[in-house]
């Protein structure tokens, strides 16, 4: 063998250089069939979000937690001092106590001067009236404080309760639909800056999902979020930053070429709104997010090819802060639209819950079409995922 | 030609042609090593790792030597998954575990402060039965299976991490740590409601019960359900024996754990929806009427027969 590629074999010559030239082709035709057979829907660069878990009883201070005493303990009862502040069961801030600023008279205090209070001001650590004494002299104590028995001392009970708190954004004045586990458990109004709060003492210790889904005001569905986590027996288990991704909408299925596209959708207040076409994330589009919640955009579908397209949206509050991907919505650029396939809400009463779960376990493993969502010929766990995708509980 | 280039390019080639594949996720075994000895039962953990993607559904098939380890139970009571497309199934004589569920809405991984790793998909639980081998390897089979939370059915890249157990000539461990769990679970399935419902083209339109409910602590067992003076195992979706409803009572099914803890489901007929009609129903009334017809044209033909016969002779 010399310095050429070719190689002979019982005195044959072995083309090896159509070999690698049929090789290359080979490849290329491989990459555009693997690219040509993506299904426009099928963007898998999916969003992190900035959720984080602080959990209240866990005896550490967590991000959003003013103070957490460890299990138990959180019970928001008087402090007779500053350094025997009890926190609250929220772990938001403290409880009463001496050193606050306040004057509680309910707990017998005569004074309250904040962190002023000490053996040089006119009130001790213990928040009692003292005159101005030098500052090496005792705190003293002027006579018996009388015992009031009409008011109750504020203490929660130390058994403190499992809880959980989830605070997130959704779109303004929308209804978040809660799901525990896959199961509808509640429904909660966002404010008017899209903002919502659950909490709920009604949950066993362990491993739970909470879902989340909402309709825009313009009818739209978000794509179902959820959160897995460890719910910590005695303990307040908070989690923020959940962010349901804008609703998105187009003006139509199907355009001709060279049509102007509108997309449109929710999100919130004073967001920006990104906007992915395929699985192009080098080029998103932005718009601004008004502020009722209203976003749109103008897509000239000049320069986009005939087929199939996908759009998908996230919003940006600020950099660390972003959502995940909403619902990937299709639309062909073309003149006749193709035939779409079978819904996962099987009994079309416009959920996705149980029921259809119900539905799609008879077909499992058979050719039935109403379940092949993928349209692969077989009821398998690619049409079960289309289905949890779509789940609204 | 270097044997290398053409695995190399075969091997783009193979990878470039697959259908729909993308990102990465593993399954593991934990603990990962450990040594036992006959009559030790352990843990084995299947957890997760979804490397930044969103997974919703996944299906996981374990092998194990059948010589050597017998699987005796399967809990999900820490399972991330909360709908179960194939419920666990333990097969001791091909030595195989099996089971395949999902996560509405995905699951994107472990969230900052968590206080547990929350990436359980189910819990193994093992019996050492032979000693003549020195290891038993426990492997994830070709069938397993993660999909992305796309909306499209997306395999996820999957990479799988086997556990190999050193087995030792006499029993490690002191005590039983599935049993304890068992016994310390003192925590009824969550609270479950039943549907009742009726949908044209499922099970004829006639009425059917749908129900599903969870157990963080020894993990869900089965559900039963009472008829005809009796409790039966049922699975959900279950077509109801009785369909008139009315008359009947409540419907009561109740969801126990591996415990035996047991958390009660009812339903009232009154709440039942009206029911949904579909061509079945109609079958009936259809060969009635096509019988009735059948016998009228029969008896008009034979009429006109013998009227004729009679004129014919009158």
């Amino acid at each position: 063998m010399g310095t050429h590629r070719d190689d002979t074999n019982a005195g044959r010559t072995v083309p090896w250089r159509y070999i690698y030239a049929l090789l290359g082709i080979a490849c290329v035709i491989g990459v555009v069939v693997y690219v040509v057979r993506q299904p426009p829907q099928a963007l898998a660069d999916i969003l992190q979000t900035s959720i984080t878990i602080s959990i209240c009883g866990n005896g550490q201070v967590d991000p959003g937690e003013a103070c957490d005493d460890g299990i138990g303990n959180n019970v928001g009862s008087y402090g007779s001092t500053t350094a025997q502040r009890v926190c609250l069961p929220d772990c938001s801030g403290y409880g009463p106590y001496c050193g606050d600023g306040v004057l509680q008279v309910r707990f017998n205090e005569q004074c309250d001067e904040g962190t002023a209070n000490g053996p040089t001001s006119l009130c001790s650590a213990t928040c009692v009236s003292q005159p101005a004494v030098p500052a090496s002299s005792p705190p003293q104590v002027l006579g018996n404080i009388p015992s009031r028995s009409d008011v109750s001392p504020g203490v929660i009970s130390a058994a403190a309760q499992t809880q959980v708190v989830l605070r997130g954004k959704a779109y303004p004045n929308s209804d978040v639909h809660i799901l525990l586990d896959g199961v509808a458990a509640s429904i909660v109004r966002a404010d008017s800056n899209a903002d919502f709060l659950y909490s709920t003492t009604d949950v066993t210790p362990g491993t739970a999902t909470f879902s989340f889904w909402a309709n825009d005001s313009g009818g739209a569905t978000s794509v179902t979020t959820s959160v897995v986590f460890d719910i910590v027996q005695s303990a307040v288990t908070s989690v923020n930053n959940i962010f349901l991704p804008p609703t998105l909408s187009v003006s139509a299925r199907q355009i001709a070429p060279g049509g102007l596209l509108t997309v449109s959708g929710q999100s919130v207040p004073s967001a920006t709104v990104i906007i992915n076409l395929d699985k192009d994330t080098s080029d998103a589009l932005a718009a601004a997010v008004d502020h009722s919640g209203t976003w749109a955009l103008q897509l000239d579908t000049s320069s986009i090819t005939q087929g199939f397209h996908s759009a998908k949206a996230s919003f940006e509050l600020a950099s660390s802060s972003r959502s995940g991907f909403g619902k990937s919505v299709n639309f062909f650029v073309g003149n006749q639209l193709p035939k779409g396939g079978p819904s996962p809400d099987m009994n079309g009463d416009g959920k996705v819950n149980l029921v259809d779960f119900s539905i799609f376990l008879l077909s499992w493993g058979t050719h039935d079409v109403r379940a092949d969502f993928n349209e692969d010929g077989t009821v398998n766990l690619a049409d079960f995922s289309i289905m949890l995708f779509n789940w609204t509980g | 030609m270097p044997p290398y280039f053409l695995r190399i390019a075969l091997g783009v080639l193979f990878l470039t042609l697959l259908p729909g594949v993308a990102s990465a996720a593993s399954l593991s075994l934990d603990p990962a090593t450990g040594t036992y000895g006959p009559g030790d039962t352990f843990i084995e953990t299947i957890r997760i790792d979804n490397d930044g993607d969103c997974i919703n559904a996944a299906n996981v098939a374990l092998t194990y030597p059948k010589d050597t380890l017998r699987a005796v139970d399967f809990s999900r009571g820490d399972s991330i998954l909360s709908l179960w497309a194939v419920e666990p199934r333990i097969d001791t004589a091909q030595g195989t575990v099996v089971f395949a569920g999902g996560i509405p809405g995905g699951y994107c991984g472990r969230i900052a402060g968590d206080a547990a790793l929350s990436n359980v998909l189910g819990e193994v639980i093992f019996t050492v039965i032979g000693a003549a081998a020195k290891t038993a390897a426990i492997h994830f089979s070709p069938a397993s299976a993660v999909y992305l939370n796309d909306g499209a059915g997306t395999l996820a890249k999957l990479t799988t991490h086997d556990d190999t157990v050193a087995i030792a000539p006499t029993a490690q461990l002191s005590n039983n740590q599935w049993l304890s769990d068992v016994a310390n679970d003192h925590t009824p399935p969550q609270p479950f409601v039943i549907q009742v419902e009726s949908t044209s083209g499922v099970f004829g339109g006639r009425y059917y019960i749908v129900f599903s409910t969870t157990d963080k602590e020894s993990g869900l067992d089965h559900y039963e359900i009472f008829e005809n003076g009796a409790w039966r195992h049922v699975a959900s979706p279950y077509l109801l024996k009785n369909q008139s409803l009315l008359g009947v009572g409540d419907i009561q099914v109740r969801a126990i754990d591996k415990a035996g803890n047991i958390r009660m489901g009812t339903y009232s007929p009154a709440l039942t929806p009206k029911r949904q009609l579909s061509f079945t129903d109609f079958i009936p009334f259809v060969i009635v009427t096509l019988v009735s017809l059948l016998i009228g044209i029969s008896w008009y033909l034979e009429h006109r027969k013998w009227k004729a016969r009679r004129e014919v002779q009158g």
